[in-house]
């Protein structure tokens, strides 16, 4: 019977939880340890709240200078900047800006080759809040293989998961899709919690909602509109299924923005580079009286099996 | 009308040119960092990094985002740490196994040091023979011997050192160190630290435990549980909260008395997972620089000579592998107030003291400032007796600049630019924390007090 070890820690405004599997308990709470660290590093390299961070540093200084940073950032910056591209800008790292700051196109440009990032005007600020978790659930899986762990499930909170490998019965991981609207007061007790189910094996998952059980009764969106900087109006939520965690947490939040037209339309897309590292985008589709049941709208299936 | 003299801009420093100061930045919009230079048109310094694991991979990456260092080598004798680090050190670094090598045929100006405890003395020697500064991570070394032989080395040569105790570059500290000096605690009478977590503290051997290599592995990368490499919790985390103590006292403990065990992690290990200290320190009547002693003859006529005396300060430090409640952190605490000390916050308590009688809260502008009191009748408020229901709300100190690891190492290739010895932690100061710790270590083998060597 294989070893099942879990530990979490919270890290980046969630818990981190991770559940794995293999032949020696020691040997696998080292790893937990170990990957929870990498998760811990990968935030401290990210979040724009900690002064520490590389982020911080580049929003402090790079609308006054280009700012050199190491060759793991100049990397993942340069992702960015290509998801930005490659969701014709639905997804933006500094859309926080977009407020304050309108009609300007650019507004970071990274140098990959020289490793500097600069802005192109003042008030710009990085943040990436939407792709963090993803990331730091590639870099968490890439220590868990280093150290032999082939088997695991690491789930940042309630929107990203990663699977390694199958659960301990040999199958692919389980991973239910819960309703984001459910807390809605006119659908409570109309509809299940669970819309769908995911089988996972060395693929990561995102979820994004524009609304959820605590925005769909009249607060605003958390997502903005990188077109105005501006709350999101339309309610959708998707779960995107990718080789990669960044992959699926740019599209996901992408998606959101695009609006359910647009999102269908770029989902069909044949020569769309980021979409090739994806496996399944699903959509969430809320209902909206007792004749329209929730339910889940795949928009693109790569691989059978992956959703039940 | 006579035209107003015009001053010349001022030059800016190394340090904010370095990044040491962001508000200077604006002025060098167009300071290009392409061309790899170093600040004012100088060669960028020729670093090599030396030990490639944790730590060393985190200040390979903090080195290459800092303008005027040209990492050109690092080194480990552990392909796998060797070939991570490689990614993050960039494709100029050339890759050694034997750290003698690459100081040989590299001949860089500055190397980092993050190797095993054990083998601080010999890599960083061997540097400073080389005629290359030396950053040595903390503890400087394995023993009181070899710390005060290096620390000896390094003033004879005059070459640049700093060990890698990082809260002397945060900003966090510095205040402290500044509000400790200025007064501002009173008279300091007591020090509690600790560095509490709940882990077992070791990392992940990638073979199996069957097989043949696993023993080996598993002293290598687990060096700091082993007694042959690493003096444990004292010198990986004690060293770090005891230098701010002896940073902010200007001087060393005088005694340490100590204890500690293997007590919950009983998986192999050789190091404590447990200690407690209780450090004395001597200090003049006042926080600040010690008294001149030639002023003492003068002072005799009318001071009484009891309140020139040294009094004695204790410090108490804990380090805990199984409850992380209180987590790392120092408390200084004086007779006019508490700072409470951690990486990313810093507190002030001001005490709330006999003599600070709230009167003037009684006097009002209408003319109750005529009343000696004023009294309401009816029934009488209620407070708590509680000290720490009347803490108040603190002063906060925060971090504003940035990652205290980026900054140590932009202060140390500045010193090894202008070639000035003086870093923010010396090997004199290595020496001493060295031999702060140890000396801990020492007392809990022996079970007793012992008196720290006056290094």
């Amino acid at each position: 019977m294989p070893v099942v070890v879990e530990r979490a820690r919270p890290a980046m405004g969630s818990l981190f939880q991770l559940r794995l599997i293999g032949d020696d308990a020691e040997h696998l709470a080292d790893c937990a340890e170990t990957a929870l660290d990498e998760i811990e590093r990968v935030e401290r390299l990210l979040s724009w709240r900690d002064v520490r961070s590389e982020t911080a540093r580049v929003n402090r200084e790079a609308a006054t200078r280009p700012v050199l940073v190491d060759f793991e950032f100049a990397q993942f910056l340069a992702t960015i900047k290509g998801a930005e591209k490659a969701t014709a800008g639905f997804f933006d790292a500094a859309v926080q800006s977009r407020r304050a700051i309108v009609g300007a196109d650019e507004l970071w440009e990274i140098e990959a080759e020289h490793r500097l990032v600069r802005f192109t005007r003042s008030g710009v600020r990085l943040d990436f809040g939407a792709v963090g978790k993803g990331y730091a659930l590639d870099c968490a899986a890439a220590e868990l293989r280093r150290f032999g762990v082939s088997q695991a499930l690491l789930d940042a909170g309630t929107s990203s998961v990663l699977a390694l490998g199958a659960d301990e019965f040999g199958n692919p991981w389980p991973v239910g899709l819960r309703n984001p609207f459910t807390a809605r007061p006119e659908l409570r007790g109309t509809w299940p919690l669970e819309l769908g189910q995911l089988r996972l094996g060395d693929l990561a998952l995102s979820c994004s909602a524009s609304h959820d059980a605590a925005t769909s009764s009249g607060a605003e969106s958390d997502l903005l509109d990188p077109a105005t900087g501006r709350p999101v109006t339309q309610a959708s939520a998707y779960a995107v299924v990718a080789t990669n965690g960044i992959a699926a947490e740019v599209l996901s939040t992408a998606l959101c923005a695009m609006g359910t037209v647009r999102a269908e339309a770029y989902t069909k897309e044949e020569s769309n580079q980021l979409l090739r590292d994806v496996v399944a985008i699903v959509r969430l589709d809320a209902g909206d009286d007792a004749s329209a049941a929730p339910c889940v709208t795949p928009l693109l299936l790569r691989r059978s099996g992956v959703l039940v | 009308m006579t035209t107003p003299p015009t001053t010349p801009a001022p030059k800016p420093t190394r340090r904010e040119l370095l990044g040491l100061s962001t508000a200077a930045a604006g002025a060098w919009a167009t300071f290009s960092l392409q061309s790899a230079m170093g600040a004012d048109g100088q060669e960028p310094v020729r670093t090599a990094v030396i030990g490639t694991g944790g730590r060393g991979s985190d200040l390979i990456r903090s080195l290459t985002t800092i303008e005027g260092c040209d990492l050109v080598a690092i080194a480990d004798n552990y392909p796998p740490h060797l070939e991570k680090a490689a990614k993050f050190a960039g494709p100029q670094a050339k890759l050694y196994s034997d750290y003698r090598r690459l100081l040989e045929e590299v001949k860089p100006a500055a190397v980092v040091v993050a190797v095993p405890l054990y083998l601080h003395y010999r890599v960083a020697g061997d540097a400073i023979a080389a005629g290359v500064d030396v950053f040595c991570e903390k503890t400087m070394c394995y023993t009181v011997d070899e710390a005060q032989k290096l620390a000896d080395q390094v003033a004879a040569a005059k070459r640049v050192f700093q060990v890698g105790l990082q809260r002397r570059a945060n900003p966090i500290y510095q205040q402290a160190a500044a509000m400790v000096q200025a007064g501002v605690l009173g008279q300091i009478t007591a020090v509690k630290a600790q560095w509490h977590r709940n882990n077992n503290w070791r990392r992940p051997v990638p073979v199996a435990k069957g097989a043949a290599d696993w023993s080996r592995l598993e002293r290598k990368l687990n060096w700091r549980l082993y007694r042959d490499y690493s003096g444990g919790l004292m010198t990986e985390l004690g060293s770090h909260q005891l230098d701010v103590v002896n940073w902010m006292f200007g001087d060393i403990p005088r005694k340490v008395t100590a204890t500690g065990g293997v007590d919950y992690w009983r998986d192999g290990r050789e190091v404590c997972d447990n200690v407690f200290c209780i450090y004395e320190y001597e200090l003049p009547p006042l926080a600040g620089p010690r008294p001149d002693p030639n002023a003492a003859a003068a002072s005799t006529n009318g001071t009484p000579e009891s309140s020139l005396k040294p009094y004695t300060v204790r410090v108490t430090y804990s380090s805990l592998c199984n409850n992380a409640y209180e987590g790392a952190a120092e408390l200084i605490m004086g007779t006019k107030g508490t700072l409470y000390l951690t990486s990313g916050k810093g507190l002030f308590y001001r005490e709330k003291l006999a003599d600070d009688v709230g009167w003037s809260a009684k006097k009002t502008a209408d003319g109750g400032g005529a009343d000696a009191s004023v009294v309401t009748s009816g029934k009488t408020l209620k407070l708590s007796n509680s000290p720490w229901a009347h803490r108040g709300e603190p002063l906060e100190i925060d971090n504003l600049l940035g990652d205290d690891t980026r900054d140590e190492l932009v202060s140390f290739l500045d010193h090894v630019r202008r070639g000035d010895p003086a870093t923010i932690c010396d090997a004199r100061e290595g020496l001493r924390d060295t031999a702060t710790v140890l000396t801990a270590n020492r007392a809990i083998d022996e079970g007793t007090s012992l008196a720290v060597p006056r290094v």
